[in-house]
């Protein structure tokens, strides 16, 4: 039942699977509060959202950094014999693709927060400097790329998720499962 | 005769006006300044973040007597709608209606009353109309006579909300704070 802290050669340990599911539960509240900033018609809670959706962008950001390095160090299981070569290359392609959108989505945010005159605000007693001077074009553009790589980044990650249950309940190997606590685990 | 009489009327005259019209009393200069020769900022809070802001465009006029300080009569006009805090949407809440209502109270303006000298320069006493509503504000100030005109420098703290600035959700003194900061550093030159 018990779970290792480090990847085996069949499963995901405790620490990936710690940073995969915080970072796709951070992804779907940034997602959430995406929606609501859109919604919202008071300028105290546009602020507020923003504000809270700017933190936990950078929250994503520092996990992505924080998973990246750990991934680097302790490589993740490799993916079951039976897989074709067009599946391998998809599944690869697919999680860096994953990994450079992970970074770009908060990124472009920065740069954007940036652009538009909002680098000071941050929930708490954070701060990160501003990257770039304010300006209003440059605004408007970031803003566009930001939601770009955002829509992608979703669209990617349904991809992601389908492949998973595809595995599990067509091609009935491990794939999803080795990502999974123990005790949802045949191990 | 009669056109030497003229001439006396005429330089009578000129001596008169010149007694009556600002800076020209004996011992009396006055200097001017705008946002072309010095800055005049305020600093405030959003949701215990600290913003920043400025005025781009202002007049200041400072009439003073035998260069004493405490005789210094001040003048300031600020165009309501040149604020901005650096972000479009804040740039925009300004001038709206909620705030400064730029379009109806297009102007701010303070008027010292008196000077006089404490530990950190001059306090100066004065009544600010802003809004639509006059009252009573003091303003912390330094002179610095140079070469170049008369330096002024100081500060002031308002409180947004005796004037109305803030009205709706800009209410909550917890949202912004009903502090704001002002500061100003200008070099005035001499008429």
């Amino acid at each position: 039942m018990s779970i290792p802290l480090r990847n085996t050669t069949s499963r995901y340990g405790l620490v990936s699977q710690a940073f995969h599911w915080l970072i796709v539960a951070l992804i779907l509240f940034q997602y959430t509060w995406a929606w609501r900033i859109d919604q919202a018609e008071g300028i105290r809670m546009r602020f507020e959202l923003v504000t809270q959706h700017k933190t936990i962008g950078m929250v994503v950001l520092g996990l992505a950094l924080l998973r990246l390095g750990w991934r680097l160090f302790n490589r993740p299981p490799a993916l079951p014999d039976g897989m074709r070569g067009w599946e391998r290359w998809a599944a690869r392609a697919g999680h860096w693709g994953l990994y450079v959108l992970i970074f770009a989505v908060p990124l472009t945010g920065w740069l954007y927060s940036s652009a538009a005159g909002y680098a000071d605000f941050w929930w708490g007693p954070l701060s990160f400097p501003s990257l770039v001077e304010p300006s209003e074009v440059l605004e408007d553009r970031l803003q566009l790329v930001h939601q770009s790589l955002a829509i992608s980044l979703g669209l990617l990650a349904l991809v992601h998720a389908l492949a998973a249950l595809r595995h599990h309940f067509i091609n009935k190997d491990d794939v999803l499962r080795r990502m999974l606590p123990s005790w949802q685990s045949k191990d | 005769m009669a056109k030497q009489g003229l001439m006396l009327l005429l330089g009578l005259g000129a001596a008169f006006g010149m007694a009556l019209a600002p800076g020209a009393l004996a011992g009396e200069r006055c200097y001017h300044g705008s946002a072309e020769s010095g800055s005049l900022e305020f600093r405030g809070e959003a949701e215990g973040n600290r913003f920043n802001g400025h005025f781009r465009r202002f007049h200041v006029q400072v009439c003073l007597t035998d260069a004493e300080p405490e005789t210094a009569v001040i003048d300031v006009r600020v165009e309501t709608g040149s604020g901005t805090v650096g972000n479009r949407q804040g740039d925009a809440a300004l001038v709206d209606e909620e705030l400064f209502a730029a379009e109806r109270y297009p102007e701010a303006v303070w008027t010292s009353s008196s000077i006089e000298r404490n530990e950190d320069g001059f306090i100066a006493e004065g009544e600010l109309s802003l809004r639509g509503v006059s009252a009573s504000q003091p303003v912390q100030l330094q002179f610095d006579h140079a070469d170049a005109g008369l330096g002024l420098t100081g500060s002031a703290q308002i409180m947004r909300l005796d004037y109305g600035v803030g009205q709706g959700e800009f209410e909550d003194p917890d949202f912004i704070r009903n502090r704001v900061e002002l500061s100003f550093d200008l070099v005035l030159s001499a008429e």
